[in-house]
């Protein structure tokens, strides 16, 4: 919730009160206010221990699913756009995610890469082209089929957009190196990189950030303006979008001839649900009220302290850890205080991820074991080692160091302080506490750190010269956001200087989570790399794990949370009410 | 030259337009300079804050070029003001959207709550003043005039989620949810006119008081007429005049309420809009509302300038002393 900001006019001083008057009315405002807070006290109370309509335990099966219904769901946000290529927002993902199909699916409880548009796949031994035999059977939803030429059309537009139609080239900074989609056949496919891309099959199943959906030609020719109209936006999805209001709803419509789901899903056919409702509610008390008061069946963004209340109350909860990047603060090694690892290595020492968890985190969210949640396929346990919590070893690091305390208890170094500053995050509620948690742990050591959690003004530039900490998160269930995110010649979020030691070692080490299939041959790179970021070169402090979790009545069933932690709704039905 | 004939009317009305075209233009560069002075990159913030790393050079100069924030600021500053001229604002950055029909998709919903909230305050506000003025009784005037300080203090967010949970989820009465219909317009309406009705109805409260107080009272309960009937009459018409100034506070405080109005019922509109431009940095959206915002205060202002004469002979009457040279304009 924003701050209220009205510039409230101060009238008061029109009015010519009188003093006797003025003390007397005092009280009445004061009893009037007493009534207010008491009211309000009263309605707290008993919204929050009404009971749910509680039919069911949640997660007992109550039978056979059954077609038909609209899902009336809850939300903070809303589509910006309901173009799936251009949508960045949580909310716009989720919503694309139930529009368009992809080529592969991440299973979410193996992170195994499986069929979907795709049946087969196979790729050159240097990893740099891709070929996928398609579906036969897929259509978009004007009837068109869905073809090779539908992929390179796709592709084509994703990296380079489109000027004239005013379509940002969207995909990108996902699809780097980029060469061509070839038509082998109708419907063979070959993808050309101009270097290694391992993680692409897994890429092809994202569906967060512009999500890679394919979209019917139709769609590829309007600009971006007219993409703003449903009956401009067609795909294969299993829903249809019929309706959009932005700020307020998004109506999506099931299509009846879908067959198409991913098989790992074991979901065959058409959605149950006949059509969709994502309604808008900015404000959390009302989402959870409009839950409680039936307004709605089911609802996500569900506040940390709300998980409980649900639970006893007897609404279902589906939660699932954000698969990619955990929460963590990435160390500036461009700053003089921060290019010293064992500065880096201190701070580590001294988070207290499992302390966060004890006291701040939700029920959903996790501690950190590494800088990759435990979805990933080949994350690694560094909670006792690594990652383990000791204050009195991050002051002994810093004191071996030379970084002594000076007068004001702050450390220092050839006249350079451990004054840091740090950026934060706004949108998880959890941020914040866990951070002033770690800033009081530092505190004790001798490291003074800022943190700033309107990060909104920040530029590149800024954070490069002045932030010696920071926040970093991202949703990629690939061991490929490490290479992302931290090689110095991609995302470089720990600033690694050109003359930075080890540059080239840490390049080459990250580049190679590109340069294979094998699972055995993976995992061992996963492990290389994140020896390497935690502990080798400590380039980053992981912080928790966040969450997202979706509350609904007990009557809904089969709300999946895919590997991205996105909504899939196809599997989702209603008990028929009696 | 007397006020209210034709040739005043046309010259008040073209130095009051004069006036706007000033303010507008110099809202639309303060708000320019505002947002481009800011440290952030436009073009970075075409980019989702977490990838804004790992986009490269070449594509941010391609987004760039697209939104022509490569050309020098001055270049952009004169072209997004001759666009200006001609009724474009440019495109939102996050939707693509046209700014001018961003704004006029979700206008209708605002106007509707804010002249229901209006007529509400206005209502709310008379109805204590006027019971106020009417009683003899000491502390029941005082336990009267309690309340709009009362409600000034109120704030408008406790207000719509005290009246949410109430009203909505525990009876039941109205719809939590939903923009539509006279029905679904009852609680965000009241929750934006509590605060508002506040200052009004303290302004009503004193000049009340005041018109009470006056000779032209004694005179007309002296011919025998009641103390209702001189309320009702002359005491009500003058009293009302100072509110009518206040038109372009209140049209500001409304504006600012709706803001959490909408956010709590849900409702979208300009509110929303300006909550969410502002938030995701959206500069094209944000200069948009500021001049929009502009553009209300300049209109209501100049309404309340043309009105005022018509409301009150006084002024008419000084202002033509004035224009003869009788008194100091």
């Amino acid at each position: 919730m924003t701050e209220p900001t009205a510039p409230r006019k101060d009238l008061s001083q029109l009015n010519d009160a009188r003093p006797a008057a003025g003390r007397r009315r005092g009280l009445w405002i004061g009893l009037a206010a007493a009534a207010v807070v008491a009211a309000l006290a009263v309605t707290g109370i008993v919204v929050a221990t009404r009971p749910g309509d509680t039919a069911a335990e949640p997660g007992v099966t109550a039978g056979e699913p059954v077609s038909g219904g609209t899902l009336r769901f809850g939300w903070l946000g809303y589509p910006e756009s309901i173009d799936p290529h251009l949508n960045t927002s949580f909310a716009a993902t989720n919503y694309a995610n139930n529009i368009v199909d992809k080529l592969t699916f991440q299973d979410p409880d193996t992170g195994e890469i499986t069929p979907w548009l795709a049946t087969e796949w196979e790729t050159n031994d240097e990893l740099t082209e891709f070929t996928f035999t398609l579906r036969e059977d897929v259509t978009f939803s004007d009837g068109t089929p869905f073809t090779a030429e539908s992929v390179k059309h796709n592709f084509d537009q994703y990296v380079h957009g489109d000027e004239a139609l005013g379509i940002k080239p969207n995909g990108a900074t996902h699809l780097q190196g980029y060469v061509e989609t070839r038509v082998d056949d109708d419907h063979v496919v070959t993808i050309v990189f101009d270097r290694p891309y391992a993680s692409f099959l897994q890429f092809l199943s994202y569906s967060a950030n512009n999500q890679p959906g394919f979209l019917a030609d139709a769609t590829l020719e309007k600009s971006a303006e007219e993409r703003l109209q449903p009956e401009n936006i067609i795909a294969t999805g299993p829903f249809t979008v019929t309706d959009y209001v932005p700020q307020e709803s998004v109506r999506l419509e099931r299509r009846d001839d879908y067959d198409w789901g991913p098989e790992a899903l074991g979901h065959e056919g058409a959605a149950y649900l006949d059509a969709i409702e994502l309604i808008t509610i900015p404000e959390a008390s009302v989402r959870t009220g409009s839950l409680q008061a039936g307004d709605i069946d089911a609802s996500f963004d569900i506040q940390p302290t709300d998980e409980p209340v649900l639970a006893q109350a007897g609404y279902g909860l589906t939660s699932r850890v954000i698969g990619g990047l955990n929460v963590s603060l990435a160390f500036n090694a461009s700053l003089p205080q921060t290019s010293d690892i064992a500065v880096r290595q201190a701070i580590i020492r001294a988070t207290n991820r499992e302390g966060y968890k004890q006291t701040v985190l939700s029920e959903s969210e996790a501690q950190a074991k590494s800088i990759l949640s435990e979805t990933v396929p080949g994350y690694v346990d560094y909670s006792d080692t690594a990652l383990r919590f000791d204050l009195e070893e991050a002051a002994a690091i810093l004191d071996e160091a030379g970084w002594l305390p000076g007068e004001d208890g702050v450390r220092e170094k050839d006249g350079v302080e451990l004054r840091l500053k740090a950026t934060g995050i706004n949108l998880l509620v959890s941020a914040r506490p866990a951070y002033e948690s770690l800033q009081a742990d530092l505190a004790s050591i001798g490291i003074q750190v800022e943190f700033t959690f309107d990060t909104g003004n920040l530029s590149q530039d800024q954070l490069s010269q002045e932030y010696h900490l920071i926040n970093n998160n991202r949703t990629r269930n690939d061991i490929a956001i490490l290479n992302v995110n931290f090689n110095p010649t991609r995302g470089n979020v720990a600033r690694i200087p050109a003359d930075f030691e080890g540059y080239d070692d840490i390049v080459q080490r990250l580049e190679a989570v590109e340069s294979t299939l094998d699972t055995e041959e993976r995992a061992a790179i996963a492990e290389d790399v994140q020896d390497l970021l935690l502990d080798e070169y400590a380039l980053t402090d992981p912080i928790f794990v966040p969450s997202q979790i979706a509350a609904y009545d007990p009557s809904v069933h089969g709300i999946i949370l895919d590997s991205s932690t996105r909504l899939l709704f196809v599997d989702t039905w209603i008990e028929a009410s009696e | 030259m007397t006020p209210g004939t034709p040739g005043a009317v046309a010259r008040q009305i073209a130095l009051g337009l004069g006036r706007a075209a000033v303010v507008l233009w110099l809202a639309f560069t303060a708000s320019f300079v505002l947002l481009y002075a800011l440290p952030a990159s436009p073009v970075e913030l075409l980019f989702p804050a977490d990838e804004r790393t790992t986009v490269d050079a070449e594509t941010y100069q391609r987004v760039a070029a697209q939104y022509g924030f490569d050309q020098p600021v001055v270049v952009q500053y004169l072209q997004r003001l001759v666009a200006a001229l001609q009724g474009d604002l440019g495109a939102s950055v996050q939707t693509g959207k046209p700014v001018v029909q961003a704004i006029a998709e979700v206008l209708p919903n605002t106007v509707v709550l804010a002249a229901a909230a209006l007529l509400l305050a206005v209502l709310l506000a008379f109805v204590v003043a006027v019971t106020a003025a009417w009683l003899r009784s000491d502390w029941l005037r005082d336990l009267i005039e309690s309340i709009p300080p009362l409600l000034v203090s109120l704030p408008n967010f406790l207000v719509g989620l005290l009246l949410i949970h109430l009203f909505a989820f525990q009876l039941g009465w109205f719809p939590s949810l939903g923009g539509q219909g006279l029905h679904a317009l009852v609680l965000p309406a009241l929750t934006l006119a509590i605060p508002i009705a506040g200052p009004i109805a303290q302004l009503l409260v004193s000049s009340f008081r005041r018109e009470l107080a006056s000779p032209y009272v004694e005179t007309s309960l002296g011919k025998g007429l009641t103390r209702v009937q001189v309320l009702l009459g002359d005491v009500f018409k003058n009293a009302s005049l100072p509110a009518v100034t206040q038109a372009g506070i209140i049209a500001g405080e409304i504006l600012a309420g709706a803001v959490l109005t909408e956010t709590i019922f849900s409702r979208g509109g300009l509110g929303r809009l300006t909550e969410e431009a502002i938030r995701d940095q959206d500069i094209p959206v944000v200069q948009g509302i500021v001049l929009f915002a502009a553009v209300v205060f300049v209109v209501v202002n100049l309404l309340v300038d043309l009105l005022y004469p018509l409301l009150d002979p006084r002024i008419r009457a000084s202002a033509g002393r004035a224009e003869r040279g009788l008194v100091p304009a």
